[in-house]
């Protein structure tokens, strides 16, 4: 894994391109010098600074934080379960938050702190329905785990069917609703990103100190208990943290699906397994893939804007598509560990 | 007609023709159908208009009636009960025969992407022809739930993993489905947007008789299909090369089955919309009522699944008044309970057994 | 033989009245509909864009989709009593079941002689045919503009009478705002803002639109400056935040979506503040005290009087401005 520092650094610096990139260009360019001008003296009768400063930083704010958080959350999520389909999505967690944020809003008119707060819940609901049938199903003979993710996704299309029917009930809220729904960067839920950034700044940092005795688990949980390891223990607490703040990102912006699911397939071949050092390439690997996936919904169509959500969940259909093509279709499947 | 003992030991019931039919197999079914008619004889009886099962009787002994209760009973009721019946039927064996066909307890015709692949069809029929004849849908809902098989079998050709890789590369198949759902959804007028989550949600409003006899060919059609696929599946669910061994020529029916899947599962989908998690349900629970294989359990399937599907219709009527239930809804409300205890009931079988 | 003889004979006692009372029209989607002479048991598929401007033309209908039995209204906005205020129908109409449960039993409880739905309810027009005659009317723009339909309407239910007299008092209210004006409205520019979690044009079929329209006033001229097209969307247009705070009307007009309980002033600038931090800074109207706030409840329905309240609100920004 000589590539590793070199892709680390790579990475780091088509982070800052595109965090760059999203700040000058938009429906009004704004020229680089005004960006680090917006930074450096802010000039409160300048539009262009307000442009940056209240629209376009917020945004790209939002785009690193459910980048980064969903993308660890998928990478832990692949090599604790030791399958290549895991990610929040596919696990019930984003549409299970989904559903409470709508349940609290159409059924009990909670505002939209406590809908926040009930997206917390929501994930955490999701992904433990989704362990439950996997529990009751109970399948022993199954070497690939894959009764993991037929649950998730059915759990998934569940809660998400249960959401979209809910709005139904009012057809002018539900137009308000809509976008959230189908994830979507919207500097107007900044607010919330100010309210939960902790919570998945806490997460990660908990996982990156985990990162060590989640390595030793992924390589053998027998050699992990051997070198001191509590398997049990260490593996909740990664899932708890991974459950929460993948559910504070889809409280933030929506279900915003796939980049969990993505990133660690593009990181992996670069960095190896250890989570050492995947976990930080995956932070910035995702959170630039977010910024990208924002750029191309907001200009790849124009004159139309689409949302984030939509092209994330298209592409991500297909890289799905490609995984399964090569870890269980090809003559030599690529091997799992 | 003997009772007899099968191989292992358990009852059969033999009819002169050579039929075999376990015991266990043949009170579960009576159980349905038993569970069934209670239900729909509760259907009958709730709704708005003050009418019923006796008034059903009057009627059929050719007393007037007035034209409300008529309404309700003939116009409203039996059809919303028969049409009910026939989708939850046909989206149950469907999922029968593909968890039998991927050997996974958890395949289902909307995880297989083939209720999708309709839904998504009928949807841009409706956005971007809203005025084409709502009589070619069901023919659409085929043509997409083909389509999706289709690809299905060209994108896992080769597939020596058994079932799979076919089952996974559906629900790749029914995410970017789900994202083109998405785009319509989200980017049309919002009374249109507004009209297509309408038939997402699953609705028996459309239900008459006119749509009884146009779904009647198909609902028909799953019993031979039931008779000629069900030993067939049997055998598939030992593997592929056994199956092979016992004479299944296995690379040709399984897309044959696939076949019947679409089938079923389209002619569901036009009448009232994909009824999702239902054909991952009702085998189960038709499982803990009698754990059949083959023929039997697509049979108890589609019984389960029609019987869920007049449940959930009668508690989305009996709240009718001002909470919205959609019909979807309303069958996770009642299903999901069920199928849980249903798996947890064949859990402590299995530990029990051991 | 006989029986059928019969049977043809009740047939033509059933129907032969009907018959004679009724007339055929061919309704915007194109359907050969039976109405009858002088429909006096309405029930409306749509509240807005249907119910207000028909209860307005003096026919109080007898149902409405999304409201209870009682005839209190599921929604957030009770249309009627907002828009109708003194005038609103009593009692009001009642429901036809939950939204998105259309109870076909509750509706023909209601016996209506007529089901007057939007070209949308296309999928559902055949089952209620079985009830009573349905029409479409076209309502959504693109296809109709301010009080179009309302004129429609009007003609098809054969209160063109009413429709006249409501538009000469209009006409008169038009007139004396127009003398109120700070400025010659001919060839000046308006331009109408929806804000739900984003900036949205609002389409051109509502009263709002038809108000501005008599008063002079031309619609703003967006299509050069970047403002997003949905696929297909016309009702509700989203503009792009960054391009919104360099409009420049010369007079704009914003709403919060009725959605929402608080649609007054100060929640559609608290709205603003949270999508354009500093948008009383750069927007030109705003700075000017160009801006007109008002209820999108009152305002969006296709009725004289939804065109009146923005009249009474336009008049109300006028005499500040003196």
């Amino acid at each position: 894994m000589r590539q590793r520092w070199p892709f680390l650094i790579i990475a780091f610096f088509l982070f800052s391109l595109t965090l760059l990139a999203s700040l000058s260009v938009g429906a009004k360019p704004v020229p680089f010098e005004t960006v680090f001008l917006t930074f450096t003296s802010f000039d409160t009768n300048d539009y262009a600074h307000a442009i940056v400063w209240y629209q376009r930083w917020p945004r790209a704010l939002i785009a690193v934080y459910v980048g980064a958080v969903m993308a660890c959350a998928g990478c832990v999520l692949q090599g604790l379960t030791r399958n290549p389909l895991s990610s929040p999505t596919t696990l019930g967690i984003n549409s299970g938050a989904a559903m409470f944020v709508v349940i609290a809003s159409f059924v009990f008119g909670m505002n939209e702190q406590a809908q926040g707060y009930m997206a917390l819940a929501g994930a955490l609901f999701g992904f433990f329905s989704c362990l439950l049938v996997v529990r009751l199903v109970g399948l022993s003979q199954d070497p690939r785990r894959l009764v993991l993710i037929l649950s998730g996704a059915l759990i998934g299309m569940l809660y998400l069917s249960a959401a979209n029917a809910l709005l139904l009930s009012d057809p002018e809220l539900r137009s308000n609703f809509l976008g959230w729904l189908t994830g979507n960067l919207n500097h107007a839920y900044a607010g919330r990103l100010f309210d939960y950034w902790w919570i998945g700044a806490s997460a990660l940092a908990l996982l990156f100190g985990l990162a060590r005795p989640l390595t030793l688990i992924v390589i053998g949980e027998e050699k992990a208990a051997s070198a001191g390891v509590n398997v049990v223990f260490v593996c909740s607490l990664a899932f708890m943290a991974v459950a929460v703040s993948a559910g504070s990102a889809v409280a933030i912006c929506g279900p915003l699906g796939f980049v969990g699911l993505i990133v660690p397939h593009i990181v992996r071949p670069f960095v190896g397994t250890s989570f050492i050092f995947s976990l930080p390439a995956c932070a910035v690997t995702g959170a630039t893939a977010c910024l990208l996936a924002d750029f191309v919904a907001r200009f790849a169509f124009a004159p139309y804007v689409v949302h984030t959500g939509v092209i994330l969940d298209l592409v991500g259909g297909l890289v799905f598509a490609w995984i399964v093509k090569r870890y269980y279709l090809a003559r030599n499947a690529g091997s799992w560990t | 007609m003997k009772i007899r003992r099968a191989l292992d030991g358990k009852s059969v019931l033999r009819l002169r023709t050579g039929l075999e039919m376990r015991l266990s197999n043949l009170w579960a079914c009576l159980f349905l159908v038993f569970a069934a008619t209670t239900l729909a004889v509760m259907s009958i009886n709730v709704g708005f208009t003050r009418t019923g099962v006796s008034d059903l009787g009057h009627l059929a002994a050719g007393e007037r009636l007035g034209g409300a209760e008529v309404f309700a009973l003939l116009d409203v009721r039996m059809p919303r009960i028969l049409t009910g019946f026939m989708a939850g039927w046909c989206v149950a064996m469907a999922g029968a025969m593909l968890q039998a066909l991927a050997r996974n307890p958890l395949a289902d015709p909307g995880l297989f992407g083939l209720s999708q692949g309709s839904m998504v069809t009928i949807m841009v029929l409706l956005a971007l022809f809203p005025t084409a004849p709502r009589s070619i849908i069901p023919l659409t809902a085929l043509a997409g739930g083909l389509l999706v098989a289709l690809t299905l079998i060209w994108l896992v050709r080769g597939d020596r993993s058994g079932g799979l890789a076919i089952l996974l590369m559906g629900i790749a198949i029914e995410t970017v489905l789900s994202s083109v759902t998405g785009i319509l959804i989200l980017y049309t007028p919002a009374e249109t947007s507004y009209a297509l989550s309408d038939w997402l949600a699953g609705s028996l409003f459309r239900a008459d008789w006119n749509g009884i006899w146009a779904f009647m060919p198909w609902f028909a059609l799953s019993i031979p299909a039931a008779f000629v696929t069900g030993r067939a599946l049997r055998s598939f669910g030992l593997g592929d090369d056994m199956a092979m061994a016992l004479g299944e020529p296995v690379p040709w029916s399984r897309p044959t089955f696939l076949f019947v899947a679409v089938l079923l599962s389209s002619a569901a989908v036009a009448a009232v919309g994909p009824l999702i998690f239902l054909g991952v349900m009702a085998p189960h629970l038709a499982g803990i009522l009698s754990p059949a294989t083959g023929r039997a359990r697509l049979f108890l399937s589609g019984l389960t699944g029609g019987t869920l599907v007049i449940a959930a219709d009668i508690l989305t009527r009996l709240v009718a008044a001002d909470v919205p239930l959609q019909l979807g809804l309303s069958l996770s409300l009642i299903g999901v309970p069920l199928f849980i205890i249903a798996l947890r009931l064949r859990a402590l079988r299995t530990i029990s057994n051991l | 033989m006989r029986l059928a003889i019969q049977f043809a004979i009740v047939l033509m006692l059933a129907i032969g009245p009907a018959l004679a009372s009724d007339r055929l029209v061919v309704d915007d989607a194109g359907r050969k509909v039976q109405v009858p002479q002088a429909p006096k048991r309405i029930v409306v598929l749509h509240e807005a864009a249907l119910g207000v401007p028909i209860a307005e033309l003096g026919i109080a209908p007898v149902g409405s989709y999304g409201r209870d039995d009682q005839g209190a209204s599921l929604l957030t906005v009770d249309f009627y009593k907002i828009v109708l205020a003194g005038s609103a129908p009593k009692p009001l109409p009642r429901g036809i079941g939950a939204i998105g449960n259309m109870d076909l039993e509750r509706l023909r409880a209601l016996s209506p002689d007529l089901i007057i739905g939007t070209e949308h309810n296309v999928d559902r027009a055949r089952q209620l045919s079985k009830i009573a005659p349905v029409y479409l009317q076209n309502s959504s723009t693109g296809r109709v503009r301010g009080n179009e339909s309302q004129e429609a309407l009007s003609r098809l239910l054969k209160r063109t009478k009413e429709f006249t007299a409501l538009k000469r008092s209009y006409a008169q209210r038009v007139k004396t705002v127009r003398d109120a004006l700070p400025h010659n409205p001919n060839g000046k520019t308006y331009l109408g803002i929806f804000i739900t979690d984003q900036i949205n044009l609002i389409g051109e079929m509502s009263g709002l639109v038809q108000a501005f329209q008599d008063l002079g006033y031309t619609r703003l001229d967006v299509s050069g400056i970047g403002a997003i097209k949905g696929f297909g969307s016309a009702l509700l247009v989203p503009i792009s935040p960054e391009v919104f705070a360099s409009l420049n009307p010369d007079l704009l007009v914003m709403m919060n979506s009725y959605g929402k309980p608080q649609r007054e002033e100060a929640h559609i600038r608290q709205n603003l503040d949270r999508i354009i931090p500093g948008w009383a800074r750069f927007l030109k109207p705003a700075r000017d005290g160009r801006i007109i706030f008002l209820d999108s409840a009152k305002v969006t329905t296709p009725s004289f009087a939804s065109a009146n309240h923005t009249l009474d609100a336009v008049r109300a920004w006028a005499s500040h401005q003196k």
